[in-house]
């Protein structure tokens, strides 16, 4: 941080902080413009400074820890506690589907599932690349600490490109249900479905997010390490979560009576 | 202290044998509140004894005794309160038992819950409803007590029978709580919920909505006028032949 | 980041503006929460008043404005009155304010384990406060309360649900990071020699309240963005009509509002053990005991939540089940009280400000705690549920024990913080005046509940003869406390510039008594990394540590 190597008291300053943490409240100005004042000027203008205060505040963020101080090791750590918070976000939608699921087990057989059922198929698929990416960020995690920073590099890269066709593919699909009629607002099917697959996809572009400031930081990656396994164990966790979502969104959702 | 009176008295014995469930909740509260006074003087006259006692006098007491614990002690005041909390607990089950299992024979009543105002139905389809600018003064923009409230809003209630009520809500979450009967349970949209009174006494007995419902939640109460049963299948008017079999019976007396 | 050969010239706030705009010591962070906190319950003291004045006599007193009934700023005021206080003073005050101050000077740590993270949740916090401000816009009232109980904060009657939401996000999102920063530093940071035998209580605590915070809060989170997506986004999750449910709102906003009550008053019962050991010179009695009951009353309480459901409709069994484990909290908080008693029996006891305010603290939360009790008997809940006696019950505890509990910490720490010395006459008399008026406000509330079943959030009421009296009894009260408020403040705002206070003014032998200057200087320590003796302990008072005061 600034004035390091001084011998003179110390104030520990980092002008970036600041910049993320306002983004959050116009972020949220935002919202409340465009949902409750219907102001779509202020929404935009609001919505627009926030994004560019979360930008610039993680561009600079990500390159003062990469530049400077040296790695505390502690990261790995705060994400896994994090991810304890996580868990707990996305139990909140599983109780609303389980319970939703259980109470109307009687309409939701007859009345709620979509027309043919659920496309399993593209589950598999999506499974499927989901996995792959779990193991091509294994490889970049263990590329970064073996010093192969070329391997770092193309896995990370392969990861990325895996997490994006994940949420293509995915919206295909919704696009596609969505036609057929089953929407968010059909049942509490349709609010269960898109809620659990949407955060989760939420999920998984904030994953990418963070590996892509991993590439762009990763010239400077060599002795800051732990970044790389946090945001790898992260990954792990939301394709762990997938396992859950869709078992519950898809089978759980469209099969069997109860 | 004429509070405090009341308060001991209150804690002192059942006021009101002939309300229910009010009956069992005051069994309720008297336990607890004696034991919520021992355990209060069992902590608060050591300590304030050893406030006078062990507080720092130059010369005599310069340093705190090294003592770190007891575990013998330490074990006693765990299981000690265990054991007053299964009983707590216990002797409010026995009574939540009574005070859910409405007495056989109970007048059935639906009441729908809207924003703000009651609507009541009794079984041979008469309603009666209440809204919240009829339990108040307009110009003083204030309460009328029950004398003053016109009769036609007011739901009757035979004296002596146990009442039956279905309650359910139309918009948001309200509570229908039987002041003087100290029973209340919401009414959620989407369920029916149910809960039992009875009062002996003929008089008039405010009802509350106990959950947040915005604008006019303090307002959204009526009144129960309890008559004697004769009076009451009068008011019910025409249908009383639907129910011959309640016409003739006494007040019912409920297992205490 | 980590200075081995810290500097021990300067003090911890003589900074540039600049740098404490961008600051990311845990000291400066912990000082911007404390102040936040504080304005806000100034605010919300002051909706607390206009409650009082609503309520003292029947009818509504309130104007109408911009549209609104009278009662409607009320239910605003209210509505602010409950989520600031607990949300910005309760909560924010302890793991804002205090936690962030404190625990890296009482583990040896040079600062938090997330420096820049703690900043974020700062910024994210103030912008939830900013937030909490636009309420005051005309229009934008919110009047769904503090619980926001769906579907009525879904209903237009309610306010913006959207800023609701927000405000609780934003806050949501500041505590997650706060507690993963807490967390990690008290796992990962603690200096040599530092086992988990050798924490103080108030870490223990901020610990506990912190696993909470990381295990709850997320509850809330999705409480209300089930709410916001219910009402913009068209989703069902508390519409009957289409599957969904309002009661499970009610589940997961309890499921983090119930144990957030122990985020609150854990830390309090923190600053009591640090300060009963303190002033009477002995170490805490059944230190283990004490630790382990910290975790267990965390643990049990996430398993109370339905609590505050016991009349929403849930199955009879569900509530029967609830009421034990309820109950079972009591056993691990009786530990705590009992220990307290203990520590005083051979004591050498000196009487200052923070002793009182803890001595008060103690046996007030007695008194709110034995009044839990009843809402947790169902049988006895079922008549006094949302009445003021439940209101009367956590006043005692919030309004009372915990605020009790901070007032003690900010005269125990003020030395250490601000270098000078409190005025210990102007103290006492406030404590004794605030302990008289909340106990008459906060009495004969809760009497009102039990004895006369006066519903709660009542603007208005039945012009009762005994009603208005009893409501009048407590405005004496509340008038009382704020004089014993203002007189507070006061002491803390002109003891700026009072005598200045010795290093260690306590003899305290924890670490942030005893190893740092007074007030504490930029890098904390005299000397880091910090080393402790083999045989130390936060509350070895035998060792040798003497009062200068
Ligand atoms: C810091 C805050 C705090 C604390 C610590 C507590 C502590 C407790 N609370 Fe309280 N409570 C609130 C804040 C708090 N509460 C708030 C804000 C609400 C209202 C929310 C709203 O609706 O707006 C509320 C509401 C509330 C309800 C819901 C009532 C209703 O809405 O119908 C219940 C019901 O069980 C309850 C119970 C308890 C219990 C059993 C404890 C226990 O933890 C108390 C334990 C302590 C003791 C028991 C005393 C010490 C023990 C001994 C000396 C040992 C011996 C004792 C025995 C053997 C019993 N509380
Ligand atoms: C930490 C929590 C906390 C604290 C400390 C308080 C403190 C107070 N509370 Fe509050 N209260 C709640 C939390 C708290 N409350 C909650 C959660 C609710 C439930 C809301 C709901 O129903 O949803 C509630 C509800 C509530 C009600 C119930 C209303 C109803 O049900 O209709 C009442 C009624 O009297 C009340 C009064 C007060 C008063 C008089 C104080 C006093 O102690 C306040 C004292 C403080 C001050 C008076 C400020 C003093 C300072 C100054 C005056 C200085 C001015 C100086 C300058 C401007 C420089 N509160
Ligand atoms: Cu209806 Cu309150
Ligand atoms: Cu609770």
């Amino acid at each position: 941080m600034a004035h390091e190597g001084t011998h003179a008291a110390h104030h520990e300053t980092s002008v970036w902080a600041l910049p993320v943490g306002l983004s959050t409240f116009f972020l949220s100005l935002a919202a409340i413009a465009h949902f409750t004042w219907h102001l779509p000027f202020l929404a935009v203008l609001s919505g627009g400074v926030g994004l560019a205060l979360l930008a610039i505040g993680i561009a600079g963020w990500a390159n003062e820890y990469f530049s400077k101080g040296h790695d505390e090791g502690l990261g790995f750590q705060g994400i896994v506690w994090f991810v304890f918070a996580e868990v707990v976000i996305f139990g909140t939608i599983f109780a609303g589907f389980w319970m939703a699921r259980v109470t109307h087990a009687d309409v939701w057989v007859r009345e709620w599932i979509p027309q043919g059922g659920m496309n399993l198929a593209l589950v598999a698929l999506l499974t499927l690349i989901l996995w792959t990416s779990s193991f091509t960020i294994w490889k970049a995690e263990h590329s970064i600490e073996e010093g192969d920073l070329g391997g770092y590099r193309m896995w990370l890269l392969a990861t990325m490109v895996l997490g994006t066709a994940f949420l293509v593919l995915h919206a295909w699909e919704w696009l596609h249900l969505w036609h057929k009629g089953f929407t968010i607002s059909s049942n509490m099917y349709g609010t269960g479905f898109y809620m659990l697959t949407g955060v989760h996809a939420s999920h998984v572009l904030v994953g990418v997010l963070m590996q892509l400031v991993l590439l762009i930081n990763s010239g400077k990656a060599l002795n800051k390490k732990t970044p790389a396994r946090a945001a790898s164990y992260y990954w792990h966790f939301v394709d762990l979560a997938w396992l859950l979502v869709a078992g519950t969104a898809y089978i759980v959702g469209s099969y069997g009576k109860f | 202290m004429r509070h405090l009176f009341a308060l001991l008295a209150l804690s002192g014995m059942a006021m009101a044998a002939d309300i229910y469930p009010r009956a069992y909740w005051e069994n309720s509260v008297t336990v607890w509140f004696w034991v919520a006074v021992a355990i209060y003087l069992i902590v608060a006259i050591p300590s304030i004894y050893f406030m006078i006692k062990y507080r720092y006098k130059p010369g005599e007491n310069e340093e705190g005794a090294h003592i770190e614990g007891n575990t013998a002690i330490e074990i006693v005041w765990t299981v000690i309160p265990t054991i007053i909390v299964l009983f707590l607990g216990t002797y409010s089950f026995a009574n939540f038992v009574k005070q859910r299992k409405a007495p056989e024979g109970a007048l059935e009543l639906k009441v729908t819950a809207f924003m703000w105002g009651w609507e009541i139905e009794y079984p041979n389809g008469k309603k009666v409803y209440t809204f919240f600018n009829q339990v108040s003064d307009p110009e003083k923009n204030m309460y009328l007590m029950p004398d003053k409230i016109d009769d036609g809003v007011k739901a009757y209630i035979p004296a002596g029978k146990p009442v039956k009520v279905y309650c359910t809500s139309r918009d948001v979450i309200h509570s229908f709580f039987v002041h003087e009967a100290r029973v209340t349970e919401d009414c959620v949209p989407g369920r029916i919920t149910r809960l039992w009174f009875q009062f002996n006494k003929p008089g008039e007995y405010w009802v509350f909505c106990r959950e947040y419902c915005g604008t006019w939640h303090s307002r959204m109460a009526t009144v129960l006028k309890v008559v004697p049963e004769a009076e009451f299948n009068k008011w019910l008017g025409g249908q009383q032949a639907q129910q011959p079999a309640q016409t003739e019976q006494a007040p019912q007396q409920v297992q205490q | 980041m980590a200075v081995a050969h810290a500097p021990t010239t300067g003090t911890w706030y003589g900074a540039t503006l600049k740098e404490w705009i961008f600051t990311t010591d845990h000291k400066k962070i912990g000082m911007l929460y404390f102040i936040t906190s504080l304005v806000f319950f100034i605010v919300a003291g002051i909706f607390g008043l206009i409650i009082r004045f609503e309520q003292t006599v029947p009818g509504i007193q309130l104007p109408g404005l911009f549209g609104q009934e009278g009662t409607d700023l009320y239910n605003y005021i209210l509505t602010g009155h409950g989520a600031v206080m607990l949300l910005w003073w309760a909560v924010n005050v302890w793991m804002g304010g205090f936690a962030n101050f404190l625990v890296p000077l009482m583990i040896g740590a040079r600062d938090v384990a997330f420096p820049r993270l703690n900043a974020f949740s700062y910024w994210s916090f103030f912008g939830a406060s900013l937030l909490v401000l636009l309420t005051l816009i005309p229009g934008n009232w919110i009047k769904m309360l503090w619980t926001g109980y769906a579907p009525y904060s879904m209903n237009d009657n309610a306010g913006p649900t959207s800023l609701y939401v927000l405000i609780v996000l934003l806050y949501s999102i500041s505590s997650t990071g706060g507690s993963v920063n807490m967390i990690t530093t008290i796992v990962s940071m603690r200096a040599k020699g530092i086992g988990w035998t050798k924490l103080n209580l108030f870490v223990h605590a901020i610990m506990a309240a912190s696993l909470i915070q990381l295990f709850g809060v997320p509850s809330l989170m999705g409480s209300v963005i089930l709410l916001f997506t219910d009402k913009y986004l068209g989703t069902n999750f508390y519409n009957p009509m289409l599957g969904g449910d309002p009661l499970l709102y009610q589940h997961l906003l309890w499921f983090y509002s119930h144990p957030v009550v122990y985020v609150m008053i854990l830390p309090a019962f923190g600053v009591f053990s640090e300060v009963i050991s303190t002033m009477s010179r002995k170490p805490i009695f059944g230190y283990i005991s004490m630790a382990l009951a910290i975790y267990a009353i965390a643990f049990v309480g996430f398993e109370t939540w339905v609590h505050h459901m016991f009349v929403s409709g849930v199955p009879d069994w569900l509530r029967v089940l609830f009421s034990y484990t309820t109950l079972f909290v009591g056993v691990p908080t009786g530990i705590k009280i009992f220990n307290w008693v203990a520590t005083l029996h051979r004591a050498s006891i000196r009487y200052n400000t923070p002793m009182l305010y803890t001595f008060g603290g103690i046996l007030m939360f007695l008194i709110g705690g034995l009044t839990g009790i009843p809402n947790a008997m169902v049988s006895i809940d079922l008549g006094i549920s949302d009445s003021l006696f439940i209101v009367g019950h956590f006043h005692y505890v919030l309004g009372m024990a915990l605020t009790f509990g901070a007032f003690s910490g900010i005269y125990y720490w003020y030395p250490k913080v601000t270098g000078r010395m409190y005025s210990e006459g102007l103290g006492k008399l406030s404590f004794w005046l605030m302990l008289i008026g909340a106990n008459i406000m906060f009495f004969f509330q809760m009497y009102m509940g039990m004895a006369n079943g006066m519903p709660r959030r009542y603007p208005d009421y039945p012009p009762i003869p005994e009603w208005v009296q009893l409501m009048q009894i407590q405005t004496v009260g509340a008038l009382i406390m704020t004089v014993a408020i203002l007189l507070n403040l006061i002491n803390w705002f002109k003891s700026l510039k009072g005598p200045k206070a010795p290093d260690n003014p306590w003899g305290s032998p924890s670490l942030e008594w005893s190893m740092t200057t007074t007030p504490v200087g930029p890098n904390n320590f005299k000397k880091f990394p910090v080393e402790v003796p083999e045989d130390w302990h936060p509350y070895a008072y035998y060792k040798g540590y003497h009062a200068h005061v």
